[in-house]
């Protein structure tokens, strides 16, 4: 059985396909055609999938989108008509752009450029946070589990939790539109200034610079409710009476503002895009952080209460907060915890291929989604056409060669591309399209920014660390294999690790094992040879783009910037 | 939003009014689920217009049940919808005599007399929840004719399907 499981019309449009319950492949749109965050349809993911199962859309059982327009429809129009009084307007002006209006059939049909009538599949819409509860639970090794799926919106609701047990989900709670953890965390980062889509990890990450001194006003912006509920105060949003504008004409998504004038009232100017960052901001910052940890444990407190499990399932773009992440096991009940690797919308179409398979199919489970390897990898031989087709100088080495080669390039301070395997899904590079330097030295962070990443200088860099080694350097143990927990370093390794250690002692982590990436792990088991250190510092392979996908992207990226070396499948490629 | 239990009492033939009219629920087989759209858009109308409301007394409790959870925490204001439990020629007196039906499928096929009332139809395409205006244009309630084309329009075009390109203001 093929299904095939889509996320469009959102940022990080995806696609991914699942044959007999196992996950065959899932990728991004943004790796294809190259701008981030795509929305829209996901056209090339969608083909590369086909591609990667060895079918054509005619063998598809299944086809599922991440959208239900007719979930909690009664509740959107009343909301819609309960704020606008006059109807033409709301026809006539908000929705006059609003384009055309397609089922997924026809949109698929159009995509792939084949007539409607030649698929033989079933065509379904999963609701949104459903989706993203079984992306995370049905793909985890849990029978039984506690499930939070937690973003800004997704058909008409902000935050759904529930249990799983076996292939079935109960949802157990849910915040409706518009109250909303992450409708919170954008409108803030927003008035701090970085106003693109995705830009809220910045802001995770400038709070640690802070002090959350302003933690009781943010305590009036999102109340606590019993029964695990929270509400925001509307009167700091524009999205409750103005809706949240999205466009994507180009591409990539821009979200209209969000904070309203009370924000500015409360907390003075917003910060311009680019403008200096002072205290003030970072103490904002902080203060968010520390409001939006408050609440997720205060809806988690009352998950665990309601399930009595001690196991948790995490996705949603919200959890891609890995500094709260981190410290759920620290302040719930929660002992173990499974968060998808794309938590993000991208990983809801995962989530529609296993809500149609495990519960809606009534398969069983088989499948564990224990790494997040699901993209498009290329053969020696088409890495070798790329890398003579450059020019440039390159080396075909051995696997041991490789990773030893590499290891020492890292351990002199060079500044090492590497490129393998198969392209990981979600937004973080997890060692096969990584940028890899020595986090021994304080100033790579400095280097990595002037000669390739060009990010603000507050913002950290991450460690991967072998997967048994973590106690050594790390106050948490729990497996970190998708980067979306940050632990503190411990004290007396803070000094050995300066370049990925951040600003209060804390990393986000990686925790890498052979059986899920031997080659990465090698490299980082020889970089531990070399220096005694079993961490290197690890950053998507990318400037300012989306992540690279071929090995064209990667050579494009090795060019441009003042990369030392590539590795690139077997290829140690050099200027 | 007021709403009263009427027993068998018709409206008064000066008081304009209009009529959802669900089959299933003289029937007595209620699916709740199906239920929430046709009542929230009748809810939205009752601003303009009161509404009467047919229903068997075994559907009563379920009926009474969705308009809370609907009602729950809105406060617009309303002319009532009022249930009428009623036989079916009162049904049929009650159809003709509106102003305005908001049915299903199945309910215009069993009264061809609605062939000519303006009616909203509550219907399905593929996946989607719709509705279909029929014979609007012979309400003479301008404000009414506003309202109930805008909800319509409101409804379909969230049901509908999926923006495929540009701008998408309503984002949920």
């Amino acid at each position: 059985m093929y299904i095939l499981g889509i996320n469009a019309y959102h940022g990080d449009a995806a696609a991914a396909l699942i044959k007999d319950g196992r996950l065959v492949a899932a990728v991004e749109e943004e790796r294809f055609n190259r701008k981030k965050h795509c929305a829209g349809f996901p056209t090339m993911a969608v083909r590369y999938c086909l591609e990667a199962a060895g079918i054509t859309s005619a063998d598809l059982d299944h086809v599922g989108i991440s959208r239900d327009p007719s979930a909690n429809l009664h509740k959107k129009i009343l909301f819609s008509m309960s704020r606008l009084t006059k109807v033409g307007s709301l026809i006539g002006s908000r929705l006059a752009n609003a384009g055309k209006v397609r089922n997924l059939r026809d949109e698929l049909s159009r995509a792939l450029a084949i007539p409607a009538d030649t698929f033989r599949a079933q065509f379904h819409n999963v609701e949104h946070h459903k989706a993203h509860m079984a992306s995370c639970f049905l793909v985890s090794e849990f029978d039984r589990a506690a499930i939070l799926s937690i973003d800004g919106f997704g058909d008409f609701i902000s935050t759904m939790w529930g249990l799983g047990e076996g292939v079935k989900m109960q949802v157990l709670g849910e915040i409706e539109f518009p109250h909303s953890m992450g409708c919170l965390y954008t409108a803030t980062t927003q008035f701090l200034g970085f106003p693109h889509y995705g830009d809220e990890g910045k802001v995770m990450g400038l709070a640690p610079y802070g002090k959350p001194r302003f933690l009781d006003q943010f305590r009036e912006i999102v109340t606590t409710e019993s029964g695990g509920r929270f509400k925001l105060n509307l009167d700091y949003f524009l999205h409750h009476s103005e809706g949240v504008e999205m466009t994507w004409d180009e591409g990539s998504p821009t979200v209209g503002r969000i904070f309203s004038d009370k924000f500015i009232e409360r907390f003075g100017p917003a910060r311009e895009k680019g403008g200096p960052l002072n205290s003030h901001y970072e103490d904002i910052a902080a203060s968010l952080q520390a409001r939006l940890e408050e609440v997720a444990f205060h809806i988690l407190q009352h998950l665990h209460e309601q399930t009595g499990s001690d196991r948790l399932c995490l996705s949603g773009g919200v959890a891609f907060n890995s500094v709260m992440n981190g410290k759920i096991l620290l302040h719930t009940p929660f002992k173990q915890i499974y968060a998808q690797p794309a938590a993000g919308d991208a990983g809801t179409a995962v989530g529609v291929c296993y809500y149609l398979y495990n519960f809606d199919q009534r398969q069983p489970r088989s499948f564990v989604m224990d790494h997040a390897y699901t993209g498009p990898a290329y053969e020696n031989g088409e890495i070798e056409s790329a890398v003579r087709a450059s020019g440039l100088p390159h080396t075909r080495l051995s696997s041991e060669l490789l990773s030893q080669t590499a290891a020492r390039a890292i351990a002199d301070g060079q500044i090492v591309g590497w490129f393998q395997g198969r392209m990981e899904f979600g937004p973080r590079a997890l060692g096969n399209r990584s940028i890899v330097v020595d986090p021994r030295r304080a100033e790579m962070k400095d280097i990595l920014n002037a000669r390739i990443k060009k990010r603000e200088p507050f913002r950290p860099f991450a460690p991967s660390i072998l997967e048994d080694r973590v106690e050594e350097y790390f106050e948490q143990t729990h497996p970190a294999p998708s980067m979306l927990m940050v632990y503190q370093v411990k004290a007396d390794k803070r000094a050995q690790i300066p370049a990925v250690t951040h600003v209060d002692g804390s990393g986000r982590l990686q925790t890498v094992s052979r059986g899920t990436n031997a080659r990465y792990y090698d490299l980082i088991r020889d970089f531990d040879r070399l220096t005694g250190v079993p961490v290197v510092l690890n950053t998507s392979f990318n400037e300012d783009e989306p992540i690279v996908c071929t090995p064209q992207d990667a050579l494009n990226c090795f060019q441009r910037t003042r990369m030392d070396k590539l590795f690139l499948g077997d290829y140690l490629v050099e200027r | 939003m007021s709403e009263e239990h009427q027993g068998a009492a018709v409206q008064p033939a000066a008081v304009p009014f209009a009529v959802l009219f669900l089959p299933q629920l003289l029937a007595g087989a209620v699916e709740p689920h199906d239920l929430f759209l046709s009542f929230t858009f009748v809810y939205l109308l009752s601003m303009h217009v009161r509404f009467s409301l047919p229903v068997s007394e075994t559907a009563l409790p379920v009926v009474e049940k969705i308009f809370d959870q609907i009602l729950d925490g809105h406060t617009l204001q309303s002319k009532g919808v009022a249930y009428v439990i009623a036989g079916a020629e009162h049904v049929a007196r009650m159809l003709k005599s509106s102003l305005l039906v908001v049915t299903t499928e199945p309910g215009v096929a069993q009264h061809p007399e609605l062939e000519s009332v303006p009616q909203a139809v509550m219907c399905r395409a593929g996946n989607a929840q719709m509705v279909r205006l029929r014979n609007v244009e012979k309400l003479a309630d301008e404000e009414l004719k506003g309202k109930l084309v805008g909800c319509a329009q409101l409804i379909n075009i969230q049901s509908g399907g999926f923006i495929t390109e540009g701008h998408f203001s309503l984002s949920w």
